[in-house]
């Protein structure tokens, strides 16, 4: 099985000037768990990822502490409200340094190994350095059970 | 100067300064260091020095001016510039690992003191401990803005004088952020007294600040050595610290009742996020300080202690040694490694033998002004290439001091402990350890809750910083005058 026999028809993107907002908006109305950031070139900028979303919601000298369920239920760090981050620009948002991407003929089986070596659930798929598509770990496994027998006996 | 010496400074001087170009180092400041090496040796040549000398010198000065720059990592100057050394054999590796005549060498007993107290708090640093001592400190203040300041520093104080400041700084000071996020007050006062409040506090103990380590180990003074001397005077700094920042900040801060009731609803008691490791790494971290205060009595040195303490930590944690080694901070240790050849190298030419009959030239016999000396220079020379280095060339230098003073001494105690040297050390420990609060970059934790203050979009800047630290570092430096006269001089 190759990359293109497993690759969903549409792409699903957003632009590195869209905002925030709008790529949260895109996530939930496709049930996404993340998205190709794509130039108005086609070019790959970046994937931007539920987990990002919410990192903008975590002050970053934060980001290190190991617990912080001492806080109270209702705090929340000036300039780190989901109403503060919506109008940020998706690029200052997303994962600009990108280094396992695909392409439509490679064997699936590297993609797994990309995912697993790299502990990504997310790896874009190029065709001549534009963005055609986004493999996910979601996708992998609902094709796995499109081919598993109907039962286990 | 031969014709062989001026050839190789015209060769050297583009070398260097291509190199570091390449290095990005930027044109400006590789211009400085590499002109400026080449002038130090040429000057230095004509004047007072053999060629070995005014090498090793002008390495010696070219490294601390790139470490003052900042514009590469101070460990890789400090090592690259040791390991030059050792290759051109400026000196030999078994006189910088091992020590030989005169020459201390790497000093283990600093190395490992520091690798094992960092073992220790960073397990006891998972367990929420400071985290908690943070918010009930800010509790008890109520949230009134004022108190929660000179709460938070007093504890800083406190923990720093027991611990690593480093660490102490990296977990109490995400916590006084939230603190000021939740009284909506600006963050920027409340850090920098927080990295004031540390180093003073490191200032009280042998195991309180870096160059405190370096001096105990270098003098053979003892845990119970600074508590005596430098303990009070620090308690006096500490106090007018926190007076100060009451009288200044106190008309300048309102909060809300709303605001207050926010801090009150943090729970310290969540905090706490391994109670088991927690009652383990106290009574560790208590079993060990404990240790340090009757060292000098069980015939211990304190790296041994320090080791002992990890060693028993590591016993005790589940995670195994992997865990606890990862977090010791290899790049402060192999700083000091660098710093350690790099002044055995001086040592070994006799330069700094020749700063010492200097500094005696200058001052004469005259211990009250040589210990004011000291202790100023050591406070505005540590906050512009930092305390750690000032102090790596410092206690060689008392050194040489002392064995000019006492040429009839037999053991090294004996000259180190001679009443007109004694006051020198307490001075250099003083003067760079308050020192260490002139500037942002003049000691490790400043650089960390700097670095904190930028994660958070409120950066403190240079001139900034130096609005709250020098007042209070002068204040400090002017008591420590006081009682080193008062102790030692009257």
């Amino acid at each position: 099985m190759r990359v293109r026999d497993v690759m969903p028809d549409e792409l699903v993107y957003v632009r590195p000037d869209d905002s925030v907002r709008a790529a949260a908006e895109r996530l939930a109305e496709y049930k996404h768990r993340a998205l190709p950031v794509v130039t108005a070139d086609g070019k790959l900028a970046g994937i931007i990822s539920e987990l990002d979303l919410l990192a903008l919601l975590l002050p970053d000298y934060l980001a290190d502490m190991e617990d912080l369920s001492f806080l109270p239920p209702d705090f929340t760090p000036g300039r780190h409200s989901f109403e503060e981050v919506a109008c940020l620009p998706v690029s200052k948002a997303m994962r600009a340094e990108v280094m396992q991407t695909t392409t439509e003929d490679e064997p699936i089986l590297d993609v797994i190994r990309q995912m697993i070596q790299h502990r990504l659930a997310h790896v874009p798929v190029l065709r001549d350095g534009r963005v055609i598509g986004l493999l996910s770990s979601g996708l992998l496994v609902r094709r796995l059970i499109q081919e598993a027998k109907e039962n286990c006996d | 100067m031969t014709m062989t010496e001026w050839l190789a400074v015209a060769l050297l001087t583009p070398i260097l300064l291509l190199t570091l170009k390449y290095l990005r180092v930027g044109w400006l400041v590789s211009a400085v260091v590499a002109v400026g090496a080449a002038v130090a040796f040429v000057a230095l040549r004509l004047t007072i020095m053999q060629p070995a000398q005014a090498l090793t010198t002008t390495i010696f000065l070219a490294a601390y001016a790139l470490i003052a720059s900042e514009r590469m990592h101070k460990t890789t100057v400090a090592l690259a510039a040791a390991v030059f050394m050792l290759v051109i054999g400026l000196i030999h590796q078994e006189e910088a690992f091992r020590g030989a005549d005169g020459i201390e060498g790497i000093d283990w007993n600093t190395i490992f003191l520091l690798i094992g107290m960092m073992v220790i708090v960073n397990i006891a640093g998972h367990t929420g401990v400071f985290q908690w001592v943070a918010i009930k400190a800010a509790k008890i203040a109520k949230g009134e803005p004022v108190a929660v300041m000179i709460m938070m520093s007093l504890v800083t104080a406190l923990l720093s004088a027991l611990l690593d400041n480093v660490t102490t700084v990296l977990l109490i000071a995400p916590v006084a952020l939230l603190v000021c996020q939740s009284l909506a007050i600006d963050g920027v006062p409340m850090l920098v007294f927080v990295i004031l409040a540390s180093n003073i506090g490191g200032t009280a103990t042998l195991i309180g600040d870096p160059p405190n380590i370096m001096i105990g180990s270098s003098a053979r003074l003892g845990f119970l050595d600074f508590i005596v001397v430098n303990g009070p005077i620090i308690a006096m700094v500490t106090a007018a610290f926190l007076g100060t920042v009451w009288l200044v900040m106190r008309k300048r801060l309102h909060v809300t009742a709303e605001q207050r009731a926010q801090v009150m609803a943090f729970d310290e008691s969540k905090a706490i996020t391994d109670h088991r490791l927690l009652r383990r790494s106290l009574s560790v971290l208590t079993v060990t300080l404990i240790a340090f205060g009757f060292h000098s009595v069980l015939h211990l040195e304190v790296a041994t202690i320090a080791l002992a303490g990890a060693a028993l930590m590591m016993l005790m944690h589940r995670e195994g040694p992997e865990e606890a080694l990862r977090e010791v901070e290899w790049s402060t240790i192999f700083f000091f490694i660098g710093l350690f050849i790099m002044v055995s190298a001086l040592v070994k030419s006799g330069v700094v033998g020749m700063m010492g009959q200097g500094i005696l030239a200058l001052t004469g016999d005259n211990v009250p002004a040589m210990t004011m000396l000291i202790l100023w220079v050591s406070a505005l020379v540590s906050g512009v290439v930092g305390s750690v280095p000032f102090v790596a060339t410092g206690t060689v230098l008392i050194h040489g001091i002392a064995t000019a003073l006492h040429p009839e001494a037999t053991t090294f105690a004996a000259a180190a402990h001679a009443p007109d040297v004694l006051p020198l050390w307490w001075a250099l420990s003083l003067g760079a350890c308050l020192g260490g609060n002139f500037t942002v970059i003049a000691s490790a934790a400043n650089l960390v809750v700097a670095g904190i203050l930028t994660q958070a979009e409120q950066p403190v800047t240079f001139v900034r910083f130096m609005k709250y630290s020098v007042p209070i570092t002068l204040q400090g430096l002017i008591l420590s005058s006081v009682w080193l006269w008062l102790l030692f001089l009257r």
